[in-house]
């Protein structure tokens, strides 16, 4: 019985998580302009489509092949896995892990928004999802040398988030900013998404499939039904996160944004990713809180650095997920690291020392560095046989046009309107 | 540090002879006049500009009374009075502030009523083209004299003081407050008064109407964060630059208005307003002395904001690039904004306690 309560169980997170994808279809399309919406919303269902036939080809052979070692996993390429699993099916958990893969490409191409080609998406995806998350997932899940090490990532702060956003910022360097985004004295603009409403459906879309991201990463149901807890934990990270990050933006810009708000809530979602495993409640708070400053001050951060996150995705996947994973080593209790999970030990303020710490930021720099590295190379390969933007008419046209042939919003017209009152 | 020659400006622009060497006389004022005033002699270098303004506004309507005879309507069929509103109705203009006006005339009698009406608004439509012609472009709010809503007989202007009071939505209570800021340009000046007594006498009858001016004035906040830090522009072309027109000036301006207008005074300038408030015991000494010091800084700062043309005419950004102040700016524009903050506060505890 526990077999099928555990695929159950797997088999509804699995379905969450691909749910998330809706999530991120709202808050990208919603975050970039008119002109460029069906190309962006489009574009995701499609790079899904194609990410499960490369996952099944080779990603997952790389994640978790019988027969690699402890840097790459080798086997079960073109995988069935027809009757086949100990805890859970093995057709669930590719689905489930499928799923995360997915998830990781969609953080990716915030990095690439409003001025990527259609064939760059494409060729990145084969290179994404047949190598660079499969390599950190193994690492860190499938029993490589950072699981030996013991890296507690419960739900992948780093494999999902981190590598998403490192192949993000490659892109978006490579790219450059887009047009408009700076001015020749360097000082940024604001380009304002076009329907803050959708970006705000998009995460809470996001929030309730990360129940499922989280909570099914226990990858069952024991007899405490631990998931509760995942969830429960994720729940206050993400409400201390929307909290603290409305509050500072408001007290520094003097402005209740929304968009930071959004950003803040979904960084506490990213933060506690790794840790919900592993912390107390008072903890999970604190790390959301954190994130949802830390989501704001990264902002700036990358402004100041002339650096185009069009959907701060470097910012609430990479800044954020570094925080996520170094909370472990700071947060993590012995009951629930070493009794509950079996992953590394307690953190510094629960009297493991600085071990877990270290291993901690071993993973995320050398996870970084190395998604970094990959995708850098890989996006200069295509750069440099199909190229990564479209050209400046076509950026100015928009994607949905120039890459697609009709406007995802054909009855689209633009509106100008001044605002009027005395002069002072 | 030169000083304004007003004699010498105010003589050159009555001599101009036509709105295009007008124009060029006030680009050369705005040559001389734009050399950096600090401390004191900012406030006179304001009160000079102003007379300026007065000056070059006075030559723009005289032509164009000569073109409505010119165009066959003969003279002004009565005593009227050419009102300047917003910042020139507080003698605050800056070089290249735009226009806001109205015109002000006696109730005339059934048979002239239709002539007059006809006249003013041809004369105010006159007036605004002159006064475009010569660098100063229409405000965006249509406070113009060519609008009938700010062209009108003294009884109507009344009418309407009592139609926004009796209904203080917040358009109407801007509209109030827009005439508590009147100035006659020309004329007695009577008939602009009469229009104030009336709007000291519907706030001070009405037990509503300071509460809703007070939401009206606590529209703009200072630029200071909750930790005392400067609140800068995030973005676009002034991106680190601060705000002085709308995060510093304007929260001043319109605190000190409001509590002159509950205490029923005339003066429409701001630091006119802040010594008698505190002459007559309504503010207490302190607050007038910062108060007098923070705008005067603020007025500082405010000179030195960008300017652009656009379509032909002068248009002030009120941006100060915030890398370009001084140690000594930084601090007395962050005194001049914990001042502003410690107004809405006292205004805010007045009121509510009046109420």
């Amino acid at each position: 019985m526990e077999f099928q309560l555990n695929a159950l169980w797997v088999m509804l997170g699995a379905i969450l998580v691909i749910l998330m994808q809706g999530g991120f279809i709202m808050l990208e399309t919603g975050s970039t302009r008119m002109k460029n919406a069906g190309h962006v919303a489009g574009k995701t269902i499609f790079t899904i489509g194609l990410g499960a036939i490369i996952y099944w080809m080779i990603g997952w052979g790389i994640a978790y092949g019988p027969d690699g070692n402890a840097f790459i996993g080798l086997g079960d390429f073109f995988y069935n896995p027809y009757n086949s699993g100990e805890d859970l099916p093995n057709s669930v958990s590719f689905i489930f892990q499928f799923a995360f893969a997915a998830i990781s490409l969609s953080i990716a191409w915030g990095g690439f928004a409003e001025r990527g080609k259609l064939a760059a998406y494409l060729l990145f995806t084969l290179v994404f999802v047949a190598l660079i998350y499969p390599v950190v997932s193994h690492w860190i899940w499938g029993g490589g040398f950072l699981a030996e090490d013991g890296a507690q990532d419960f739900a992948g702060s780093t494999v999902v988030h981190l590598t998403g956003a490192m192949a993000a910022l490659a892109a978006t360097i490579l790219l450059k900013p887009r047009i408009g985004k700076f001015n020749k004295d360097g000082s940024a603009n604001n380009i304002q998404g076009h329907n803050q409403v959708f970006t705000t459906l998009g995460v809470l879309i996001l929030w309730v499939g990360w129940f499922g991201f989280n909570g099914a990463s226990t990858l069952g149901v024991d007899d405490t039904a631990f998931f509760g807890y995942v969830a429960f934990t994720t729940l206050l990270a993400t409400g201390a996160g929307a909290i603290v990050s409305l509050l500072t933006v408001w007290a520094l810009s003097g402005k209740a944004d929304i968009g930071t708000m959004l950003n803040g809530t979904l960084a506490g979602l990213v933060a506690i990713t790794a840790s919900c495993a592993f912390v107390d409640p008072w903890a999970a708070v604190v790390i959301g809180a954190i994130a949802g400053a830390l989501v704001y001050a990264s902002m700036k951060f990358f402004e100041k650095m002339k650096i185009d996150d069009p959907i701060y995705a470097l910012s609430v996947h990479g800044a954020v997920g570094v925080w996520g994973t170094l909370a472990n080593g700071l947060f993590a209790t012995e009951e629930l690291a070493v009794n509950q999970v079996g992953v590394g030990q307690a953190g510094l303020f629960y009297g493991g020392g600085w071990g877990q710490l270290l291993v901690q930021l071993e993973s995320v720099v050398i996870c970084g560095i190395f998604a970094f590295v990959v995708s850098f190379v890989a996006l200069l390969i295509i750069k440099a046989v199909v190229g990564l933007r479209v050209t400046e008419e076509q950026e100015i046209m928009g994607l949905d046009l120039s890459e697609h042939g009709s406007y995802g919003y054909p009855e689209h017209m633009t509106n100008s309107g001044k605002t009027s009152g005395i002069s002072s | 540090m030169s000083v304004i020659d007003v004699k010498y400006w105010e003589s050159a622009v009555r001599d101009a002879s036509s709105p295009q060497l007008l124009r060029q006389a006030r680009e050369q004022f705005h040559d001389a006049a734009n050399c950096g005033q600090t401390g004191d002699a900012v406030l006179e270098a304001v009160v000079s500009v102003n007379r300026i303004h007065d000056a070059i506004i006075k030559r723009c309507l005289h032509w164009s009374e000569q073109q409505m005879e010119r165009e066959g309507w003969g003279s002004p069929p009565s005593a009227y009075e050419f009102v300047l509103l917003g910042s020139a109705g507080r003698r605050e203009q800056t070089l290249w502030s735009d226009q806001d006006n109205g015109i002000v005339y006696p109730p005339p009698s059934a048979a002239e009523a239709e002539h007059c009406e006809k006249y003013y608004l041809r004369l105010g439509s006159v007036i605004v083209d002159t006064l475009n012609a010569v660098g100063y472009p229409p405000c965006e709010g249509n406070v113009l004299a060519r609008e009938p809503l700010w062209c009108k007989p003294v009884n109507q202007w009344l009418e309407l003081l009592n139609q926004w009071a009796g209904d203080p939505t917040w358009e109407h209570v801007r509209y109030m407050l827009i005439v508590a800021d009147l100035r006659s340009l020309t004329g007695s000046g009577a008939l602009t008064a009469c229009l104030k007594e009336k709007l000291f006498q519907c706030v001070n009858h009405d037990q509503e109407l300071p509460g809703r001016m007070l939401y009206n004035a606590l529209r703009h906040k200072v630029l200071l964060n909750i930790f005392g830090g400067f609140v800068k522009e995030s973005y676009g072309e002034a991106a680190g630059s601060i705000d002085i027109k709308y995060g510093a000036y304007i929260p001043l301006v319109n605190g000190i208005r409001l509590l002159s207008i509950t205490a029923g005074l005339m003066e429409p300038s701001t630091m006119g307003r802040i010594s008698h408030l505190t002459e007559q015991g309504l503010l207490p000494d302190p607050m007038g002395a910062s108060l007098t010091a923070a705008f005067q800084t603020v007025l500082d700062l405010r000179s030195r904001s960008q300017y652009k043309m656009v379509d032909d005419a002068y248009e002030g950004t009120g941006m100060v690039e915030f890398g370009q102040l001084t140690k000594e700016d930084k601090e007395a524009l962050k005194q001049a904004l914990k001042t502003g903050d410690a107004l809405q506060k006292y205004l805010r505890k007045q009121i509510s306690a009046s109420r």
